[in-house]
């Protein structure tokens, strides 16, 4: 990876002017900006569109909004007010007056219990028209009744007090933090008609780290809630968060203090938690997380780094591999500027100075070795002082990881599941979030009067907010990110099977993965790397088709029987999922993305082909690897690779490997290979006996009697085929042209023996068709 | 026939009758003559009637004759290269017949196939062509000498290793077919073979051919048809002529003892290269080099010989040969590669191979033993031109002695046989417009013989695919014999076309 370029990119900037709205967010539901100006809301999505939604008056100054959110029909928004104990709930402005007949506008008010009063802290819209209230003291599950025009509550849970929560909209999950310690996490995933209470589980902080909660009072005087960390003066939630790797979810917490730099993954599923730790650098802070294509990406703002960790294919569960990055580039892809609400301009970024880029590079490598360094000691002493009850399972590969199973004692009161991950060797923290993150507009002459806009951006600020999976969010300055992998970048590093692995596994590598592979051909690299690469790519197309037969017989309704069911991403619709089904394999770290005959054939074999990458005898021992490959996994070999070998064949002079191949039936008999033999003949008369015999196999007189008769075979037309059976095939176009074709072969004895048998055949039939 | 004794070999010679330019020059023209013992007296006698034969047949036809029917031999000649010809004298089989008290032999002079005996001298020239090349480029390139003293080397050796008695199906039908005997694979298994063969042409790029053998039955060659079965046949007679199965378990305990001649001499020669390779074959090692770096009296001794594998192929190889118990792998690299004489290179090829090719080993083992309890159920020998694959089926609770149905099979195919060959360059007559008649609607010869003890044998030819069915019923008619060539046509050509 040490030529790589950066691996992991910001993709897509939204800005925006904050100083505009009066209210400013991400809604991680919708996953849009939400900007509230007077009474219109802004919804700005992820693909650069804007809906403008109305707001009705409400009674409600914008700026006594303490939060807003939009239903996921946007046709309803929930409201908690400051200093107000209420949660409201309004139909939006529509322009069909009828529809406004409907519109409703609600305020709930949470009952008083056991003399506490139960303090709005937020809401969640779960659906379009379920919401949830979190209270102080409970979690209230309620049903928008639209023509009670009221909500009806679900479901309800008390608690003694919480003191904060983490909500994740894709799959509907809860976790709340119900101690003052910050210790205890409840959880509840919310589905169709039920509440799914995920295992209570402890935070493992240490007591002299506790958190505490801070109440102040508000200017109004009452009661008002923040949550500030003793330590640190972190927000918890920024230290926690709900990620989804390889299909699986984990409560993420970053555990930072002067003895412990830890990322630790509570792995939540029916079953209690299980931990895995990460050690995280012992240079820099501010860590937080997002997740890029199934790989944990662990940002430093403090020293600008940023590792991606891959918990590809793990042994035992436990998590297994890391993974690091380089700088990444920002702002390559062009900017989408939202002023009022108004796509304005599409401002194309640039990098900055490159003098400026190599000076922080170099500054960023002096970091990263010492980082690496500090790592390497750290694990040198950690093995040593090694308890002896610790499973190590050590690779001597100096570019793997190694990983420990720690038993650990239970008088440490710790979790005796954990598993903690050594990052030991040549581990590369080379993983710049750019530091060259300065973004420059080259055009701000032409927009200086449109728009007032700072030409810099500062990446890995303090007031960066980072949702699941991918966005960074910054209210300040306005603007929005996602994380993507450069996939080419990602290719560009593959100098190993391993690395060929990982990027397999990610999503929509397939066209890059397919140039890699190109690549490797073009550079008649060892047939067994190119053997290795297509047993892994058909072992998963295998697995593929053979689940793909699976779901076609027992349809998807059986996969609902799972307790804890991954839900799919909103815009999967169905044809997504069959499109899915045929190119993508699951989110499972041991498969890969789907790369079928059609693509090896139209992206790799053509390609390598017409523009004489590679020559033909080369190819052919490619293709017929991939042959042996496929029928190893008890794939059939389809025509076209069929066609193309049988035609590289020819064209390099090998025809008596091409007969070995017919021979060993290497080729699923089939009339277009039958037929492409027997029109070979002119080149090797072998052809043709090779092609009848296929027709024979085949079994079908039918299709047999037309290759013959298209061939003018006319003596095996006489030989082979009863006289029923002639009259049968013999139809009046087809007797023409057995004529034209008789009479063409001059060959007097011949076409008297046959007239003779014709006329007899078919004097009823044609009798004006005399030979 | 019991008392019949078998046909031997009489002598052979080659000779070159521009090689004398006068009659005191005469034995100039004969280049070898085998056995040596014979007078000069006769061997130009034999020289000459070859000479006159050959001459004479050329007023009656544009093809030269090549072969004489005498009471007491059997001649076959063959001119490989002009004016170059090898002849092969073999004495017929014979019986003694009691005249009173005298003791008479009775010659059988139609138990020889030309076919056969024409294809051992043909065989005999493409194996001296692999080490040798042309009888005229070593004449151009050194000497009559020379060539002579290369003839005086080879054959000699050659001749003893070939079974002229006309006692197996081996040295009679299946000489005359010229075929290759597959071994036959499931194509995962062939193309896992190809997978190892294109790897050790991406490991060792001087490899520039390969070709695997188990025991005698071809798996994979990546040379064309001809030149296969050139090499085939080189393998199959000379290398592992003596090569029995590793199915018995016997195999390998006695080792032969053959010392070689002139162990040391940088010269080549034939005899020690195939001696030392038999020698090797039969050694009880599992995994070994048989050419390349062999282990000879606990040394290593790099020898690797040097081929051309056809004449239409000028490329010269180096061939290495590998055994992985009964697996042979033949490696052909370019001329001069590098590193053929360092141990390493060996060793490589060794490491990279051995595992492969003992599991492909196993799986051909077991593979074999199903394809025989297919074919119990008739007695034939088939051949399909297209592929040269030859195929012999007896079942071994066959109710006919060999010995009496050779003669009868030998007859029979010579007679199949000799038909494609003789049409084209014959004089038109009315059988020759018959025979092209048939040829060109590809009408099947069929030929049905029964032997004195009741067995049937069918021949049957069409343009691909030749086969010779034996019955051993007693009391059958044609009408029954026909049913049964149906049912044996349908179950072996089931996946093939039949003309």
């Amino acid at each position: 990876m040490e030529n790589s370029e950066f691996l992991v990119e910001l993709m897509n900037p939204i800005h925006f002017i904050p100083s505009e709205y009066d209210f400013v967010f991400f809604d991680e539901t919708l996953q849009e900006i939400i900007l509230l100006s007077k009474n219109i809301i802004y919804c700005v999505s992820l693909d650069h569109k804007i809906t403008e939604i109305k707001i009705p008056k409400i009674g409600i100054e914008n700026q006594n909004i303490s939060q807003i959110k939009l239903s996921p029909n946007k046709k309803f928004f929930a409201i908690i007010q400051k200093n107000d104990p209420r949660f409201y709930i309004f139909s939006v402005k529509n322009e069909n007056e009828n529809e406004n007949e409907n519109s409703i506008q609600i305020k709930y008010l949470p009952k008083k219990y056991k003399d506490k009063h139960f303090v709005p802290i937020s809401f969640e819209w779960l659906d379009s028209n379920e919401i949830l209230f979190i209270t102080t003291f409970s979690l209230e599950h309620h049903h928008l009744d639209l023509k009670k025009k009221t909500v009806q509550k679900i479901g309800a849970y008390s608690f003694v007090f919480i003191h904060c929560y983490l909500y994740q909209p894709q799959h509907k999950i809860i976790l709340l933090c119900t101690d003052l310690n910050y210790i205890n996490i409840r959880g509840f995933q919310f589905r169709i008609n039920e509440i799914i209470q995920i295992p209570k589980f402890q935070l493992d902080i240490p007591v002299k780290e506790m958190y505490s909660k801070i109440k102040t009072n508000s200017n109004q005087g009452k009661e008002s809630i923040e949550y500030k960390i003793r330590s640190n003066q972190n927000n918890i939630t920024k230290s926690i968060s709900i990620i989804q790797l390889y299909n699986k979810l984990y409560c993420t917490h970053i555990m930072i203090d002067e003895s412990i730099r830890e990322l630790r993954l509570y792995r939540l599923s029916k079953h209690t938690p299980h931990r895995d730790v990460l050690r995280l650098p012992k240079i820099g802070s501010g860590f937080s997380v997002n997740v890029v294509d199934n790989l944990l990406l662990i940002h430093n703002s403090e020293i600008q780094l940023s590792i991606l960790y891959d918990f590809g294919p793990h042994k035992n569960g436990n998590l297994s591999f890391a993974f690091s990055i380089k700088p990444f580039v920002p702002f390559e892809e062009k900017i989408f500027i939202v002023e009022n609400g108004i796509n304005l301009k599409k401002i194309l970024g640039n990098n900055e100075n490159q003098n400026q880029n190599q000076n922080q590079n170099e500054n960023q490598n002096q970091i990263q070795n010492q980082i690496q360094n500090q790592i390497q000691n750290e694990n040198e002493n950690e093995n040593q002082n090694q308890n002896e009850n610790q499973n190590q399972i050590q690779n001597q590969n100096q570019n793997q990881i190694q990983y420990q199973n720690q038993n650990q004692n239970q008088n440490q009161n710790q979790n005796e599941n954990e598993n903690q991950i050594q990052i030991q060797n040549q581990f590369k923290y080379e993983n710049q979030i750019q530091n060259q993150n300065q973004f420059k507009n080259e055009n701000q002459n032409q927009f200086k009067n449109i728009i007032q806009f700072k030409n810099t951006i500062d990446l890995y600020k303090p007031e960066w907010k980072h949702y699941q999976p991918n966005f960074v969010f910054d209210p300040k300055d306005g603007f929005l990110f996602h994380f993507e992998l450069d996939l080419k970048s990602v290719a560009l590093c593959v100098e190993n099977l391993s690395q060929f692995e990982f990027l397999l596994r990610r999503s929509n590598c397939k066209n890059v993965a397919l140039d890699v592979i190109k690549e490797i051909i073009a550079q008649y690299k060892n047939i067994s790397i190119i053997n290795w690469i297509f047993d892994l790519l058909n072992k998963n197309y295998s697995l593929a088709l053979s689940k793909a037969t699976e779901t076609s017989l027992t349809g998807l309704s059986s996969q609902k029987s799972q307790i804890f069911q991954l839900q799919n991403p909103k815009n999967w619709n169905q044809q997504n999922i069959k499109r899915i089904q045929k190119t993508v394999s699951p989110n499972n770290p041991k498969s890969f993305v789907v790369i079928d005959q059609e693509d090896i054939y139209y992206e790799v074999f053509e390609k390598l082909h017409k523009n004489k990458i590679v020559d033909e005898k080369f190819l052919i021992v490619v293709i017929t690897e991939y042959i042996r490959s496929l029928t190893s996994y008890n794939i059939e070999v389809s025509l076209m690779i069929c066609n193309r070998l049988i035609d590289l064949f020819v064209i390099s002079n090998q025809l008596h490997k091409l007969f070995q191949f017919i021979q060993h039936r290497v080729f699923k008999d089939s009339f277009e290979i039958a037929n492409k033999l027997i029109g070979m003949q002119a080149i090797d008369p072998k052809c043709r006996n090779f092609g009848i015999d296929i027709l024979k196999r085949l079994d079908n007189k039918q299709e047999m009697f037309d290759i013959f008769l298209s061939y003018g075979m006319l003596n095996q037309i006489m030989k082979h085929f009863t006289q029923d059976e002639l009259v049968v095939f013999f139809d009046e176009d087809k007797l023409k042209i057995f004529k034209s074709k008789l009479l063409k072969s001059n060959n007097d004895l011949q076409i008297f023996t046959i007239s003779k048998v014709f006329s007899e055949l078919f004097k009823e039939k044609y009798d004006n068709l005399k030979i | 026939m019991q008392d019949l004794n078998l046909s031997k070999f009489h002598s052979f010679f080659i000779y070159n009758s521009t090689f004398s330019k006068s009659e005191e020059t005469e034995t100039d023209k004969i280049i070898f003559y085998y056995p040596e013992t014979t007078t000069l007296k006769e061997q130009l006698q034999n020289v000459g009637l070859i000479e006159a034969l050959t001459a004479y047949s050329l007023s009656f036809s544009n093809k030269k004759c090549n072969s004489l029917h005498l009471e007491k031999n059997r001649y076959v000649f063959f001119e490989p290269e002009k004016d170059y010809w090898l002849v092969l004298i073999i004495s017929n089989p014979f019986t003694y017949k009691m005249k009173g008290n005298e003791k008479i032999q009775k010659f059988k002079f139609n138990l020889l196939s030309d076919q056969t005996l024409l294809q051992i001298l043909k065989n005999s020239y493409r194996i001296f062509y692999m080490f040798y090349q042309t009888f005229n480029d070593l004449v151009q390139k050194n000497s009559v000498l020379y060539l002579k003293s290369i003839l005086a080397q080879f054959f000699p050796f050659y001749l003893s290793n070939i079974d002229f008695s006309y006692s197996s199906i081996e040295n009679t039908v299946w000489t005359a077919l010229d075929g290759i005997q597959f071994c036959s694979v499931h194509k995962n298994l062939y193309l896992r073979i190809k997978c190892l063969m294109n790897q050790v042409k991406s490991n060792f790029p001087y490899v520039k051919n390969s070709m695997l053998l188990f025991e005698k039955n071809l798996v994979w060659s990546s040379f064309e048809t001809e030149e296969t079965r050139n090499l085939y046949h080189f393998m199959c007679s000379q290398v592992l002529g003596q090569y029995k199965s590793t199915k018995s378990k016997e195999f390998g305990k006695e080792k032969p003892t053959v010392k070689l001649e002139n162990k040391e001499s940088t010269v080549f020669s034939y005899q020690n290269l195939i001696l030392g390779i038999q020698n090797l074959v039969a050694d009880i090692k599992e995994e070994h080099f048989l050419t390349g770096a062999t282990l000879i009296e606990n040394k290593v001794v790099i020898k690797i010989p040097t081929i051309f594998v056809s004449e239409s192929n000028t490329q010269k190889y180096q061939l290495i040969i590998y055994k992985s118990r009964n697996l042979f792998l033949l490696l052909f690299l370019e001329n001069e590669a590098p590193n053929l004489n360092e141990i390493s290179f060996y060793q490589k090829l060794s490491t990279l191979i051995r595992k492969e090719m003992q599991s492909i080993c196993e799986l051909l083992n077991n593979g074999q033993d199903e394809d025989e309890k297919i074919d119990q159920v008739f007695n034939y020998i088939y051949f399909n031109s297209i592929n040269l694959s030859v195929k012999q089926c007896l079942n071994e609770k066959r109710n006919f002695s060999l010995t009496d149905v050779i003669p009868q099979l030998v007859a029979v195919s010579d007679e199949l046989l000799r038909k494609k060959s003789q049409i084209p360059d014959e004089i038109d007559n009315p059988k020759t417009q018959y025979l092209r008649f048939i040829i060109e609607r590809e009408i099947p010869f069929e030929i049905i013989s029964q032997s004195k003890k009741s067995v049937w044998i069918v021949g049957k030819k069409t343009s691909n695919h030749v086969f010779f069915l034996i019955f051993d019923q007693k009391n059958v008619n044609l009408n029954s014999i026909e049913e049964e060539m149906e049912k044996f046509s349908s179950a072996l050509f089931k996946d093939y076309f039949f003309d």
